[in-house]
Parts: C-alpha cells; sequence; structure tokens
C-alpha cells in the first residue's frame, strides 16, 4: 500500500492521496456507526436554547435513560426547572470567619457527581479552591492552596474560590459554539451536550474556575447522585467543560447550594440580590465587600468580606 | 510680591519670616500674657481631682470583681456557691471551676427542646501556663497574660504542680466568674448586667451584652451558620436552621480548636511518586520531600 501511494522519494501521489482518504473516511463513518449504537436524537439535538418543552422533555427522558443503561441504575430524574421571576443570585464569603477546612470543597464533589479519579491518589475534579492567603495582603501569586497543616494556621487567612458567575463573564464570550451562557437568575451554566470541548472558556476565565473532563469521569455507584439538573449536577462526558453552577438543582428549589450548608462557621452567605430583605442585601449595605480582580472587569457576583 | 504666603501657615514654635513691610515679624510662639494655669489654680484643681477620686473610689479603684458584683446584687460579704461548694476558695482571681462542670450538660427550653450545652474543658495546668493563641488567632496575648498571673496565685493558694489538672473557665481572659451570667438564686435563669432574668433561649441576648456588633450581624442574618432554605417561601417543612451562639461557641471555652483540614487538590495526572510541580512537603505524603 505504502509503494502505491508515495514516490519514491516519499512524496505522496494525487492518486494515493485520494485512496488515503477515502479509506479514512470509509473507516470514520463506519466506526461510530457499527462500534456503539448510533443516536439520531443525540446528534441532532439542538441547542438548549433552541429546544421547545416538548423536544426538551424528550431529551430529558433519552438522557435519563442514557444514564440509567450507563451506570446501571434505574432512577435518574432529570429536570430542567426554570429561573424564577425576579431572582439575581448572589454570594457573600465572610474571609474572616473561613478556617480553611476544604468541608465546601468536598460537599461540593458529593453534590455534583464529580469525576473521583484514582481512589489511592484522591484525585478528584473539585469546583472550589481554597487559597491560604498571608494576613495583610491580598496577592494572590503567595498563595497556597497545597497547606496540609491544621487549620487556621497564624497568620493567614484563607479564601474559597470558585466561579463567580459574572455578570460579564469572558467564558461566555469566548465559546465559540455558545455551549455557555449567563441564565436570567445570573448563573452561568454550560450544555455539556453542546459543548466541544475546545477549553477556550478555561483559557478566559481569570479565577481557573472551569474544569475540564479530560478523562471518562469516573463515579462510585454509591457516590451517584441521580436527581439531576440538565444544566447542572448530572454526570458529564469526556471531553466536556464543568463548573460551579450554584447548584443549580437546589437554588431552583429555593435551596442552599451544598458549601454554603456544609461550612461550620458559617461564612458563607447566598441570597437573591433583587430580594431587599435577604442576607445578601444586608452584607452589601453594612459590609465592606469586595471581589476579586475587579480590574479586568468581569462584574462577579460572589463578594468578600472581613467582618 | 506677596504679603503672606498661603500655601504653608506658620507653625507652632517656630517664626516665620513675613514680607511685611520688610520686616520679620514672629507669628507663633507661647504669648507673654499666658504661661499656663496659675499655682493657686493647678493646687486646687488637684485637691479636687483626690476628692472625687476617693468619694467615688470604691466604685472604679482597687476593687475586686466579687465586691463590685456584691454591691450590685446585694451578695455582699455571701458568696452563694459556698452553700454547696463549701471547700472553695473564695479568692476569684483565677475563673477556676472545680469538679463536676465538665460533663456537658442537657436541659431542656420551654418549648422541650432539649440542648446540649459544651461546658469548660480540664486542662493540664502546665498547658494552661504555657497555652499560646493557636485556640483563638484573634485574641491578644493580653487575655492569656491575665490568665497566667490568675493560674499561678491559684496554684500557690492551692499547692498544685504543674501537672495537676484544673476545671477553666477560659472566656473573657480571667475577668469574668460564674455570676457574670448565672443566677445563682435560680440557676434556670441567666442574669444580664442590668439584673434582669433570662431564660436560656434568650441567651443570645446575654452574649450581646459583650458582643454587641456580633449580636446585630446575627439577626439580620450574616453571622453565624444557617442551612436549608434561601428562599423562605419555599421552605414549606420549615427546616431551615438557623443557631444560638451557645450551639456553636461554649460558652465556657469559646475559641475553636485548630483542626486538620480535608485533603487539598491533586491537579496533575503525574503517578504517585513523581515530581510535582506544584507540591509543597507535607508529612502526609511520604512522597513528597
Amino acid at each position: 500500500m505504502s509503494k502505491q501511494i508515495r514516490f519514491n522519494d516519499g512524496e505522496v501521489s494525487r492518486r494515493g492521496f485520494v485512496k488515503l482518504l477515502s479509506a479514512v473516511t470509509a473507516g470514520a463513518i463506519a466506526a461510530p456507526t457499527t462500534a456503539e449504537a448510533f443516536n439520531l436524537d443525540a446528534f441532532m439535538q439542538k441547542h438548549f436554547d433552541e429546544l421547545k418543552p416538548a423536544d426538551l422533555e424528550r431529551t430529558l427522558r433519552r438522557l435519563e435513560k442514557e444514564y440509567n443503561q450507563k451506570y446501571d441504575r434505574d432512577d435518574f430524574r432529570l429536570n430542567a426547572a426554570l429561573p424564577k421571576e425576579s431572582v439575581r443570585f448572589a454570594y457573600a464569603l465572610n474571609l474572616s470567619k473561613c478556617i480553611g477546612c476544604r468541608q465546601c470543597v468536598h460537599a461540593c464533589v458529593e453534590e455534583n457527581n464529580q469525576h473521583r479519579g484514582d481512589p489511592e491518589r484522591g484525585d478528584q475534579v473539585e469546583y472550589i479552591r481554597v487559597v491560604e492567603m498571608e494576613k495583610g495582603s491580598l496577592d494572590l501569586e503567595k498563595g497556597n492552596h497545597d497547606y496540609d497543616h491544621q487549620v487556621p494556621a497564624e497568620g493567614k487567612y484563607y479564601m474559597p474560590v470558585q466561579c463567580h458567575h459574572c455578570d460579564s463573564a469572558p467564558c461566555t464570550k469566548a465559546c465559540p459554539v455558545e455551549a455557555t451562557w449567563q441564565e436570567p437568575d445570573g448563573i452561568v451554566v454550560v450544555d455539556y451536550n453542546w459543548c466541544i470541548g475546545c477549553r477556550y472558556c478555561a483559557a478566559a476565565c481569570p479565577y481557573w474556575a472551569r474544569r475540564f473532563n479530560w478523562v471518562e469521569p469516573r463515579i462510585p455507584d454509591e457516590d451517584l447522585v441521580t436527581d439531576n439538573h440538565y444544566l447542572g449536577n448530572r454526570p458529564r462526558y469526556k471531553g466536556v467543560m464543568e463548573k460551579c453552577t450554584f447548584c443549580i438543582n437546589r437554588v431552583r428549589q429555593g435551596r442552599n447550594p451544598a458549601c454554603h450548608d456544609i461550612c461550620p462557621t458559617g461564612s458563607r452567605k447566598f441570597g437573591n440580590l433583587l430580594d431587599p430583605d435577604s442576607v445578601i442585601r444586608k452584607i452589601i449595605a453594612t459590609k465592606r465587600i469586595f471581589v476579586l480582580k475587579e480590574e479586568v472587569g468581569t462584574d462577579p457576583r460572589f463578594y468578600y468580606f472581613f467582618d | 510680591m506677596s504679603l503672606i504666603s498661603l500655601n504653608s501657615g506658620p507653625r507652632r514654635g517656630t517664626v516665620h519670616a513675613v514680607r511685611f513691610l520688610g520686616l520679620p515679624r514672629p507669628l507663633t510662639g507661647p504669648s507673654k500674657l499666658r504661661k499656663g494655669m496659675p499655682r493657686p489654680m493647678k493646687i486646687l484643681a488637684a485637691l479636687l481631682a483626690l476628692l472625687a477620686i476617693f468619694s467615688a473610689g470604691n466604685q472604679v479603684l482597687g476593687q475586686s470583681t466579687t465586691d463590685r458584683i456584691a454591691v450590685l446584687t446585694d451578695y455582699h460579704g455571701y458568696f452563694p456557691c459556698n452553700d454547696c461548694h463549701g471547700d472553695q476558695e473564695t479568692v476569684h482571681q483565677p475563673r477556676v471551676l472545680e469538679e463536676e462542670h465538665f460533663e456537658p450538660i442537657e436541659w431542656e427550653d420551654d418549648e422541650g427542646v432539649t440542648h446540649l450545652v459544651p461546658l469548660g474543658q480540664r486542662i493540664s495546668i502546665a498547658e494552661l501556663l504555657g497555652q499560646t493563641d493557636r485556640r483563638d488567632i484573634r485574641s491578644e496575648n493580653l487575655t492569656r497574660i491575665g490568665q497566667r498571673i490568675g493560674i499561678e496565685a491559684y496554684m500557690e493558694a492551692n499547692g498544685l504542680a504543674a501537672e495537676d489538672s484544673v476545671w477553666t473557665l477560659l472566656h473573657g481572659g480571667g475577668n469574668l466568674w460564674c455570676l457574670n451570667c448565672h443566677n445563682a438564686d435560680d440557676r434556670d435563669r441567666l442574669v444580664k448586667l442590668n439584673g434582669e432574668l433570662l431564660t436560656f433561649n434568650q441567651s443570645q441576648l446575654l452574649c450581646g451584652e459583650c458582643h454587641g456588633p456580633k449580636l446585630l450581624d446575627w439577626e439580620r442574618g450574616i453571622h453565624g451558620k444557617t442551612t436549608g432554605y434561601w428562599d423562605g417561601a419555599r421552605d414549606v417543612d420549615e427546616i431551615s436552621e438557623r443557631r444560638l451562639c451557645v450551639e456553636c461557641h461554649s460558652p465556657h471555652a469559646p475559641a475553636f480548636p485548630a483542626m486538620e483540614p480535608l485533603a487539598g487538590p491533586i491537579l496533575r495526572l503525574d503517578p504517585p511518586g513523581s515530581e510535582h510541580r506544584n507540591h509543597q512537603p507535607s508529612a502526609a505524603d511520604p512522597n513528597t520531600h
């Protein structure tokens, strides 16, 4: 075969190229259609915003079936709860109270069906990163997320960082296919079936908030959460982006995110910016809040304050 | 030609040359008219101050906490704890509690809800003396010094050695004792500074006497742990919870101890044992160095 494609000096002839091309194309068409069941519905699924209610319903049921098959379960329930009217979420974090215990990090992993890697190494996809900072400085370059000593340590304070759900998010602008956008209630979401895995959004995010599935996610059966939102904590695929969704499944039912409820010191506060009686509004009114990397102009909805 | 420089006014005690008729003039300096108070006035002021101090002095200087409380609550000369704890020293300088004040107690409030209130802790004197601010990174060293002086006096008075252990009230840096908060006559009630009685499920009002800004924050929901629903309207099962102060802060040893954090991030996919770009040496992982 190689003799017919190449000239003696190694160059590929036109005839050889066409032969190669047709062989490769045939293989490419044959492989997915024969190797696994080719799902026309999945292939033809439209962008989430273009799905009519009936299509959306069908899509959710199809995905439930796929997940049940993949994980050998029968209790997956997907919903695509709409944002509530007059709701705009924001998060506030009291840096004087955070002790850096990382309970939020692990609660998030348990709630959101994240990839647990090698069980011995304990590596897993974590949306939240707690950075140990020097007291008296906001220099993130001196921050350390690898600390492994008793907390809180002398002279340090702790700053958890996760997706800030920015109002002017660079990630949503960077996405070439609009697989990520900001919902009306302020949550920046990713449609895992639309994402092409180019990772431009991760490059655009100034807070390193986005995670990519480099490998097929591995979720032990006992850790599977089967009550999922389409844009939130349903299991992801290899090759798609994911990130904190403010626990969209929980907050659209009126509940707090997992990281908020697990925090032992109550340093995390969550609420509706448009409700003047909410805690978040009271914090904005009484505390000196700041945001990270304000100069970049992302307008985050994650406020930090010292008490 | 400017007459007076407006950019820099005259400073105290210095003389500025002013271009006014070309002559330098002193603009400031001690006036020759008054050199302070005249001597007779100074003597009179000193006498008045002494009078003020010694007439009201019992309420200001040199009085122990005990006597102050005795004046306020009419316990003068009577220490009610001695009714049961007859063997107790009545020196209250170290806030050291004896005997049974350790096991967490259960009490039932007016609605029949049982609460578990953790009390102080048993601690060896050596550790207490050598204790650093590890347990409360926000406290000043002064509170530890106050306790240290008290503990040493107590040790001397009772012939205790460093390896003995005591029960402690680690709240207020040695400035508080039982009756600051508790009502000796009715131990189901707490007592405020103005003598008002509180039930145990109003205890936040008592804490707020000293920790006022925190109480305000707690009332707004900014301080303290809240779980459940951000949208109260959807909380039909009423499972959202706020917590009273004492449910997180032990009233007798409020500072949180340090704890071990959960595992940190492992960001690279290298196999264990290989060089990590962003590793920190840790005792937990023998592969790091």
